[in-house]
């Protein structure tokens, strides 16, 4: 049987061999750092390993020479295993991806930006660009980072999604993360005296306090998923061609009509949220189906006509 | 597992040392490790190694042993083996690893093989407070990518149809992965795809079959959304305060023109009435457009009227 492991031997002894040809010779303790072994045994354990294998004949002028010391470790004889293996596309991707993911969110140190740039000269094809990132940055992460950092309390001035209401909100951020295209803080939220997550681009003003926090014992939330809830409300509607990219944006089941039409079920918690996309949609949504949703939607609709009626 | 590790290292070595294609057959009686006793079971054991092989990133190709082209072997081409050594130091290293272990994919984090391969990077115990997730599982990014830089022609079901693209690049935008490049068929130059919306993607072997159009811009290549565009108008908008500063925000063209105790007065560029007009609704009832008029009055059309 091949498995992962089996794979992820291999890869890191490949790696491993042409370090130590190429630097006549390494520290055993350094080997076990760079390349994340557990201790010096199971180095040596590759190493000996190693010792057995080499060209065919097989004799001791063919096999791999490995001499290990207490603190160092050295090979001969395995010219051909002088150079690391070229990346795959994958790890390839990952790396540029991690990198220029961290440099565009403007967490990137002068040695990643360079980092990058060497990797990307060896992996990107003349012709120019072929991967992109497009991480907005909203201006605060990088100092609510800091803070989640050094544990200091945070003072915000939250905008909430589904309610549009700003409430200041002092918070012990537990982690700064970003996921499906936008940055969150999670925390613990001392007017809601429980665990929340916000959105980093709704914070409109930020103090740092020197009050430090103490870090709780119960598991953090690192990160946001979209569950659907027995409790969210659902709400199915037919869109016109032009409103398709909705089904690109929001987690909808689609289900294709005639004409290129695209009848959508979305399940939200807060039927607000319907009912405010719903009517920026404006004509190109028909037979709205869902009762909460639509008394929602035309509650809205009255009190922003009552406001322009109220102002002019 | 000791055996398999000592087996592919034996192959690895003749392969890269023989400089020949060499048959399935060669190696079975030259290879230390290929000591099945039938056909069959070394049959097997050979292509689990040669998945394994092509796994790790090892270029393994078929070739003709000899001008008459009757028999095919198998060869290593040591340019392609080996990395193109960037040249990192310890620190680049080092700042390398921290963003992979920072960034995910579809929650899992990226294989530390590709760190090793660079030279490896000593393990620092960050504390892990920023994390991305960029959304997509990595094999079928990977396959992907591979065929941008090889130039091979990527085949998948999108939208109940088998689309044959030339893949130019991948863009991270929102959340989302596209796929960008021409359909073989089709009339547009490029066109986007979503990556988690492909089905049974399968990628040709043959490598540079088609040539990126030289005029390509990938920055530009992707639709801009909805309310993006050129701006030669100006609207009033009152924002209650309290949803005053994200307005601004999103809004960078905006500039403040009057300000209450409960209110801010912005004037917007905009270019077309209904993307300003959607905008403007996602503030439900704490935004109102004052001038001009007709923009105002077309609001009040546009959520009067019955869907």
């Amino acid at each position: 049987m091949t498995s992962d492991r089996t794979a992820q031997r291999l890869t890191r002894i490949l790696a491993v061999l042409p370090w130590i040809i190429s630097h006549d010779g390494a520290d055993t303790d350094d080997l076990v750092d760079r390349f994340g072994y557990k201790d010096t045994t199971e180095l040596v354990k590759d190493m000996h390993l190693v010792f057995t294998t080499g060209l065919p004949g097989y004799g001791p002028g063919d096999l791999i020479d490995v001499d290990v010391f207490d603190d160092e470790v050295y090979v001969d004889a395995a010219d051909y295993f002088s150079r690391p293996l070229r990346l795959t596309p994958a790890e390839a991707l990952g790396l540029l991806a991690s990198g220029m993911t961290l440099i565009q969110s403007d967490q990137a140190s002068p040695a990643l930006h360079s980092a990058v740039e060497k990797l990307a000269s060896v992996v990107v094809p003349p012709e120019g660009e072929t991967v992109r990132f497009e991480v907005p940055t909203p201006a605060y992460v990088g100092t609510l980072k800091d803070a989640v950092a050094s544990r200091n309390v945070v003072r915000i001035g939250y905008v909430g999604i589904a309610t549009n209401e700003r409430t200041e909100r002092d918070i012990e951020g537990w982690s700064v993360f970003f996921n499906l295209g936008n940055w969150y803080l999670s925390g613990f939220c001392r007017l809601a005296e429980g665990s929340r997550v916000f959105r980093i681009d709704r914070i409109d003003t930020l103090i740092v306090l020197d009050e430090v926090y103490v870090i709780p014992e119960v598991p953090l939330q690192t990160t946001i998923d979209y569950r659907p809830s027995e409790d969210d409300q659902h709400v199915r509607f037919t869109l016109a061609p032009s409103a398709r990219w909705v089904a690109e944006y929001y987690p909808v089941d689609v289900e294709p009509l005639d004409d290129d039409a695209i009848r959508v079920t979305m399940g939200v918690s807060d039927p607000l949220v319907a009912a405010r996309l719903l009517l920026q949609l404006g004509e190109t949504v028909t037979d709205i189906q869902g009762d909460e949703v639509i008394a929602v939607l035309e509650n809205l609709r009255s009190r922003i006509v009552a406001r322009y009626t109220l102002t002019k | 597992m000791q055996k398999v590790v000592e087996r592919i290292l034996n192959l690895l070595a003749f392969l890269l040392t023989v400089g020949r294609p060499v048959t399935a057959d060669e190696i079975r009686h030259t290879v230390k490790g290929y000591e099945q006793p039938t056909d069959e079971a070394f049959r097997r054991t050979f292509e689990r190694d040669k998945d394994l092989l092509r796994t790790l990133g090892v270029p393994l190709e078929l070739r003709h042993t000899d001008l008459w082209e009757v028999e095919l072997g198998y060869v290593v081409p040591s340019d392609d083996y080996g990395l193109d050594d960037p040249g990192l130091t310890d620190e680049e290293r080092s700042a390398l690893l921290l963003a992979s272990q920072a960034v995910r994919f579809g929650g899992q984090r990226t294989e530390l093989g590709a760190i090793f391969k660079l030279g490896g990077a000593a393990r620092t115990t960050e504390s892990g407070t920023v994390y991305a997730d960029l959304g997509h599982d990595l094999d079928q990014l990977g396959a992907l990518y591979g065929a941008i830089t090889d130039k091979k022609i990527a085949r998948f079901d999108y939208r109940n149809r088998r689309r044959q693209i030339e893949p130019y690049g991948l863009i991270h935008r929102r959340g989302r992965w596209y796929l960008i490049g021409p359909e073989r068929g089709a009339p547009e130059p490029v066109k986007a795809f979503r990556v988690d919306r492909m089905g049974l993607i399968a990628i040709d072997e043959a490598v540079g079959t088609f040539t990126r159009a030289p005029e390509f811009d990938l920055k530009s290549s992707l639709a801009e959304l909805p309310s993006e565009g050129t701006t030669d108008m100006l609207a009033s908008v009152r924002f209650d305060t309290d949803v005053a500063s994200i307005a601004k925000r999103q809004m960078p063209g905006a500039t403040e023109v009057d300000r209450t105790q409960a209110s801010v007065l912005l004037e917007v560029p905009y270019s077309a009435d209904r993307s300003l007009i959607g905008w403007v609704l996602g503030f439900d009832d704490k935004a109102v457009i004052e001038a001009p008029d007709e923009l105002r009055r077309a609001l009040v059309a546009f959520v009067e009227a019955p869907t």
